[in-house]
C-alpha cells in the first residue's frame, strides 16, 4: 500500500509514536512550574499510563496488529494530557499545544481515521471535566476557548490532513509515472537486447552509441568494446571508408541521404577482416541540435547462399532441359533425315507419310523445346535479342504469311498481307520471324472456317505497327489482361480443345519488349480480335522508309 | 599428318567425339558416305587418346562429355603442338550466349547447337575440310 511507502510508516509505532511521548514528557516537565501537588492521584495516573504507553510501544508488535491498533497510542496520549490538565489546572488555552502539535503530526503522517480517533480522543479531553467535574475547571469564557480551539484544531487538522494527501498523492503519480516510463524504457531496451537484427546507433561525431548482442555476433565486437568507437572504423570495409565519410558529411550539411530511410545491401566489416554481406536500414533521428542514427542490420550471407543456390539449380535446369530433350531429338530428326532422304527409293507412299508425322512431330517437340527454353530464359532476365539489320519487316510478313499460307487454305480461311512502306530497323530476324509466325498461327487455331485474317504492317508516329486481325473470335477483357501471361489459356481455346501450352504469346511480348516494343490486344464481340505490336524506328532510319507495296496472297 | 580410318586409305581423317553412341553412329555415317575416314571416341580422355595416336585432320567434339568434359578436351588439343592447327567443331545442346563463348574461348573453330542437321554438319566438314584434297589428280 502506498501507506507504507513512507518512511515514518515503514519504520513503525516507535518513532511514529515518539513525538506525542516527547510532548508529553515536556508537559511533564512543565508541571512542577505549575501550581498543582506533585502527588495528586491523577499526575500519578498519568505518569503511570506515559510510562505504559511508552512499554507499550516499544514491546508490543504492532505490526502484527490490526492497523486500527495503532490508533490506541494517541488515544492514550490524549489521556495522559488530559490527566495532567486535570493536575494542573487552569484553562485550556494553555494546552492547546499539546492538543494541536500531535493533531497537527497525524494530520502530516496519519490516516484519516486516526486523525478522527485522535480528535475524538482530544476533544473528549476538552469535554471530560465539563461532564465528570460539573464544571467546576471552565469559567464562561475558558469553555468558549475550549470550543474555539476544537473549532480550530478540526479545521487545520482535515485541512493539512487533506493537503498532504494531495501533495502525496501528486507525489505518487509522478513516481508511477516514473517508474512507467522506466518499465517502457526497459521494454525497449528488452527488444532491442533480444533482437534477431544487429542495432547500432551512432553519433553525429561518428562514434557508435549503441550496440546491441545481434550486433556483437555479427560484428565480433562486444558492446563495451564498440561504444565509443567510431563506427566507420570498426564495420565499414576499408575500400568504403572515404564514400561513407563524404556521405555522412554531405548529411549533415545538406540533410539529404539517399541511402537513409531504406533498406539497402552492402558490404560489412567483421572484426576478423573478413567481409560479410548485410542489408540495413540507416533512420537518423534528429535530438536538439545534432543527429542520432540508427540502424537495424542483417546479415545476409545465407539469404545470398540461398539465392546462388536457386540460380544454379535453375541453370541446372536449364542444362536439363536444353541436353537432356535436344540431344535425343538430335537423332531421331537425324536419323530421319537418312530415312526420308537416302531410303525414300525402297519406301512406299505410306512409309514416308509416316515419316513425315514423325518428322513434323518432332519439330513440335523441339519447337516447344525452344519455347520453354526462352520463357525460362525471360524469368531468369537472360534473354536477350541479337542487334542485326532487318531491313523491312514487311519482308517478314510477308515471309510468315506464306508459310501460314497452306494451312489457311486447309481450314478455308482468307490470308492476307496489306502492308504499307516502313523504316527498315536493327533486330533479332529469327526472334521477330518467331513473333510473327507465333501471331499468325495463334489467329489461325481460333479463326473458323469461312472467316479471315488480316496481317497490316505500317508506320506510324516513329514506330512499326503490325496488326494481326482476324474474325470470327471474341476475348472477353477479363481475359485479355491475362493473356501475354505464360501457361494462361484463353477459356476459348480450352473449350474449342486448341492445341498448345500457353507459351506463344508470353513469348511474343518477351519478343517485342527485348526490341523495346509493345504488343497489346484488342477484341469487339462479333466484329473480331486484333493483336498488334509496335516496334521503335530510330530516327535516322525513318527518311528511308521503302515505297509504298501492297500484297496480296490468297 | 596421319591420314587413315575406315574410308579409302587418302581419305582425310575425322574424329567424332559424343558419349551418345546414337549420335556418334548418325554423323560417322553421314562423313563416310561423304568421303571421309572416320575415328570415334564416347568419352573426353579416349577423344583425346584418338587425337594423339590418330592425329584426325578434323574433330567434332561434344561439349558435354563424361571424364573429361568437351571444353578441356579441346584446350588440350590446343596446347598439343602437333594438333593445335586442326579445326574443331563444338557440339552442343546448350544454347545460352554464354556457353557459345565458352566454346570459342576454349579454342573452337565453330559451334554447332543440338539439335543439327547431319547433313549440314557434313556440309560444315567439307567447307573446312574437303573430302577429295588428298585424292586428287
Amino acid at each position: 500500500m502506498m501507506d507504507d511507502q513512507h518512511p515514518l510508516r515503514r519504520e513503525g509505532l516507535l518513532r511514529r509514536s515518539a513525538p506525542f511521548l516527547a510532548i508529553a514528557l515536556l508537559a511533564f516537565a512543565a508541571v512542577p512550574l505549575s501550581s498543582g501537588p506533585l502527588n495528586s492521584p491523577a499526575l500519578i495516573a498519568a505518569a503511570a499510563l506515559l510510562a505504559l504507553i511508552v512499554a507499550a510501544v516499544v514491546f508490543i508488535p504492532w505490526k502484527r496488529l490490526p492497523q486500527s491498533a495503532a490508533a490506541v497510542p494517541p488515544i492514550a496520549y490524549f489521556i495522559v494530557v488530559a490527566l495532567l490538565v486535570q493536575t494542573a489546572g487552569g484553562g485550556p488555552s494553555g494546552y492547546v499545544p499539546l492538543v494541536l502539535l500531535p493533531i497537527f503530526w497525524l494530520a502530516l503522517y496519519g490516516t484519516r481515521s486516526e486523525l478522527a480517533v485522535a480528535m475524538v480522543a482530544a476533544f473528549s479531553m476538552f469535554v471530560a471535566p465539563l461532564v465528570f467535574l460539573h464544571n467546576r475547571i471552565y469559567s464562561a469564557s475558558e469553555l468558549r476557548e475550549a470550543l474555539l480551539w476544537m473549532a480550530i484544531s478540526l479545521v487545520v487538522g482535515f485541512t493539512a490532513q487533506r493537503l498532504v494527501r494531495t501533495i502525496r498523492e501528486h507525489a505518487e503519480e509522478t513516481a508511477r509515472r516514473g517508474q512507467a516510463l522506466l518499465e517502457s524504457e526497459e521494454r525497449l531496451r528488452l527488444i532491442l537486447e533480444t533482437a534477431g537484427e544487429a542495432f547500432v546507433s551512432m553519433n553525429s561525431d561518428g562514434s557508435i552509441s549503441g550496440w546491441n548482442p545481434s550486433a556483437e555476433s555479427i560484428f565480433g565486437w562486444t558492446r563495451e568494446e564498440a561504444i565509443g568507437r567510431q563506427l566507420v572504423d570498426t564495420i565499414v570495409p576499408v575500400a568504403d571508408r572515404e564514400a561513407y565519410k563524404r556521405g555522412l558529411e554531405h548529411f549533415l550539411r545538406t540533410g539529404e541521404g539517399p541511402v537513409l530511410n531504406k533498406a539497402i545491401e552492402q558490404m560489412a566489416l567483421h572484426r576478423d577482416g573478413r567481409e560479410i554481406p548485410v542489408e540495413l536500414t540507416i533512420s537518423p533521428l534528429r535530438v536538439g541540435d545534432s543527429y542520432v542514427f540508427n540502424a537495424f542490420i542483417r546479415d545476409i550471407t545465407e539469404r545470398q547462399e540461398a539465392e546462388r543456390e536457386a540460380e544454379r539449380l535453375k541453370d541446372e535446369f536449364f542444362a536439363l532441359v536444353s541436353h537432356e530433350l535436344r540431344t535425343p531429338l538430335t537423332s531421331i530428326m537425324g536419323y530421319l533425315e537418312i530415312l526420308t532422304e537416302d531410303a525414300e527409293d525402297n519406301l512406299t507412299d505410306e512409309d514416308l507419310h509416316h515419316l513425315q508425322v514423325i518428322r513434323r512431330n518432332a519439330d513440335r517437340l523441339l519447337r516447344l523445346v525452344g519455347d520453354i527454353l526462352l520463357v525460362a530464359q525471360v524469368q531468369a532476365g537472360t534473354f536477350t535479342v541479337t542487334a542485326e539489320e532487318v531491313g523491312d519487316v514487311a519482308t517478314l510478313v510477308a515471309h510468315s504469311v506464306e508459310a501460314a499460307m497452306p494451312i489457311a487454305e486447309e481450314k478455308e480461311i482468307a490470308l492476307e498481307v496489306h502492308s504499307e512502306p516502313v523504316p527498315p530497323i536493327e533486330g533479332d530476324r529469327d526472334r521477330l520471324a518467331q513473333l510473327l509466325d507465333n501471331l499468325i498461327s495463334n489467329a489461325l487455331k481460333f479463326t473458323p472456317a469461312g472467316e479471315r485474317i488480316d496481317v497490316r504492317s505500317s508506320n506510324s508516329d516513329g514506330a512499326i505497327v503490325v496488326e494481326v486481325e482476324n474474325t470470327g473470335s471474341y476475348l472477353p477483357p477479363e481475359e485479355q489482361e491475362h493473356l501475354f501471361d505464360r501457361f494462361f489459356r484463353a477459356s476459348g481455346a480450352v473449350r474449342q480443345a486448341v492445341s498448345g501450352v500457353g507459351l506463344g504469346l508470353a513469348i511474343c511480348k518477351a519478343i517485342v519488349e527485348a526490341h523495346g516494343g509493345t504488343i497489346s490486344v484488342r477484341s469487339e464481340e462479333g466484329v473480331s480480335t486484333t493483336f498488334s505490336f509496335r516496334l521503335p524506328v530510330p530516327e535516322l532510319a525513318e527518311s528511308r522508309a521503302t515505297d509504298h507495296q501492297r500484297m496480296e496472297v490468297a | 599428318m596421319t591420314a587413315a580410318g575406315n574410308g579409302a586409305p587418302s581419305a582425310p581423317l575425322v574424329l567424332v567425339a559424343d558419349d551418345d553412341l546414337d549420335i556418334v553412329t548418325l554423323v560417322a555415317l553421314r562423313l563416310k558416305k561423304a568421303g571421309y575416314g572416320v575415328v570415334t571416341a564416347s568419352d573426353g580422355e579416349e577423344a583425346l587418346q584418338a587425337v594423339l595416336e590418330r592425329r584426325p585432320d578434323l574433330a567434332i567434339v561434344d561439349v558435354r562429355m563424361p571424364k573429361m568434359d568437351g571444353l578441356e578436351v579441346i584446350r588440350r588439343i590446343r596446347a598439343d603442338d602437333e594438333s593445335n592447327g586442326m579445326p574443331v567443331i563444338a557440339l552442343s545442346a546448350r544454347v545460352r550466349e554464354a556457353n557459345i563463348a565458352e566454346g570459342f574461348d576454349a579454342g573452337a573453330d565453330e559451334y554447332v547447337n543440338k539439335p543439327f542437321s547431319p547433313k549440314e554438319l557434313v556440309e560444315l566438314v567439307q567447307a573446312k575440310l574437303p573430302a577429295k584434297r588428298d585424292s586428287g589428280p
